[in-house]
């Protein structure tokens, strides 16, 4: 060896052939970091998409049904004709006859609403950003890789538990059911319609109530859907970090590929199936002495966090 | 939270809808209120429900955060370590 490159090349060899080597053997490859990468950006991106789904759930319980501008006009007018004449209009009366079926929750709820939602939605933002720069550090980064699985832990059981909450309880679309049966009774009580006319109209109402019934049915399915594909997506990243040292990278990449086809045990099953589906991830959870150990911290803090309802 | 508080909240709603939808514009000034209170209900009751599953608050999402950086600082460490390698054998073949 020449004299002169003992403690250079030591050094060199170390790290062209050394540290690689070392890295390979203890399985943290950048496509292994790669891989766990995606699918934690997967489950945020469902688990997103979960979220969205709420928020139009809670939209649509309260929402009116929507009227054509010549109804609203016809009725506005008939409002303000109606008044008694010695009752003096005012903004308040003339907004309230242009839109009397609007629903204008206080600002404090939807500060509350927003507030929660984004609390939600940002714990899996945060969530998959962790793993964002763990391809750069795939070797040295393993022990903190561990550090994550509580997280993935209680980010799972909170979407498989958001999907059964939803579960058993379903959206009742208020308005628009309310004013179904106003219908009705309209035409129950119209004593200008014949008894054929009265019966056809009625028949045309109940097509719409079916109509209202499976709308409501497909909004709550669309929530349970997307809580329990993120719940599922989750189950896999959880698998993911738990095999990290361990398995290969073309194990590890199949279970990352794994997530891609999770939807496919929920999307378009019945709500019985995507029930089982979800039981199944949180059986999955509870009954790992580990998992469940993680998962305790987190559903003792629900308790002293959630307020109970007071609303006047 | 109660599981039927939610559904009693609903079907109350729902009738209260119906009265104010079936009463004249003068009554409907005064039911107004009220309806707004019942569907007010139903959405602090909604939102309890989502709140009653959110399994943990600002601290762990600072714990995250932490992690974040500890991963990005190994990338750091690592990109010099591989970094300082390739200078050394630069350096080894130059010097030979």
């Amino acid at each position: 060896m020449n004299p002169k490159e003992p403690v250079m090349c030591r050094g060199a060899y170390f790290a062209m052939w050394i540290f690689p080597t070392v890295l390979l053997l203890a399985g943290c490859t950048p496509e292994k970091a790669t891989a766990l990468r995606d699918a934690a950006n997967q489950f945020r991106s469902n688990a997103v998409s979960a979220v969205q789904s709420i928020r139009e759930l809670m939209d649509s319980e309260i929402a009116p049904p929507s009227r054509s501008d010549a109804a609203k006009t016809e009725e506005f007018v008939n409002s303000i004709l109606s008044m008694p004449k010695d009752t003096a209009l005012n903004s308040e009366v003339v907004e309230l006859a242009s839109d009397p079926y609007a629903v204008q929750l206080s600002a404090q709820e939807l500060g509350a609403r927003q507030e929660a939602l984004q609390k939600v939605q940002k714990q899996y933002e945060t969530f998959a950003a962790m793993f964002d720069d763990l391809d750069r550090g795939s070797f040295l980064a393993k022990d903190k890789v561990a550090k994550t699985k509580q997280y993935a832990v209680a980010l799972t059981a909170q979407m498989a538990n958001l999907a059964a909450s939803f579960n058993q309880q379903p959206p009742r679309f208020i308005q628009k059911r309310a004013a179904l049966v106003s219908q009705m009774e309209a035409v129950r009580k119209e004593a200008g319609l014949s008894a054929e006319q009265q019966r056809q109209q009625l028949t045309e109402l109940k097509g719409s109530w079916d109509q209202l019934l499976a709308d409501e049915t497909r909004m709550q399915r669309s929530v349970v859907e997307r809580c329990s594909l993120a719940a599922a997506s989750g189950q896999i990243v959880l698998q993911m970090i738990d095999s990290y040292s361990k398995l290969s990278v073309d194990e590890l990449g199949r279970m990352g590929d794994s997530i891609l086809t999770a939807g496919e045990q929920v999307t378009g099953r019945s709500m019985a199936s995507i029930k089982t589906q979800n039981e199944r991830v949180l059986g999955y959870l509870n009954t790992n002495p580990e998992y469940k150990a993680l998962l305790k911290p987190a559903l003792d803090g629900i308790s002293s966090r959630v307020a109970p309802v007071s609303h006047n | 939270m109660n599981d039927k508080l939610l559904e009693e909240a609903q079907a109350a709603a729902e009738a209260g809808d119906l009265l104010y939808r079936q009463a004249d514009f003068s009554a409907k000034i005064k039911l107004k209120p009220d309806r707004d209170k019942a569907f007010e209900l139903v959405a602090v009751l909604r939102r309890k429900v989502v709140e009653s599953q959110i399994v943990f608050g600002q601290e762990e999402i600072d714990e995250m955060s932490s992690i974040r950086k500890e991963i990005s600082a190994a990338g750091d460490t690592q990109a010099r370590v591989i970094a300082l390698g390739k200078l050394a054998v630069a350096l080894g073949r130059h010097l030979a």
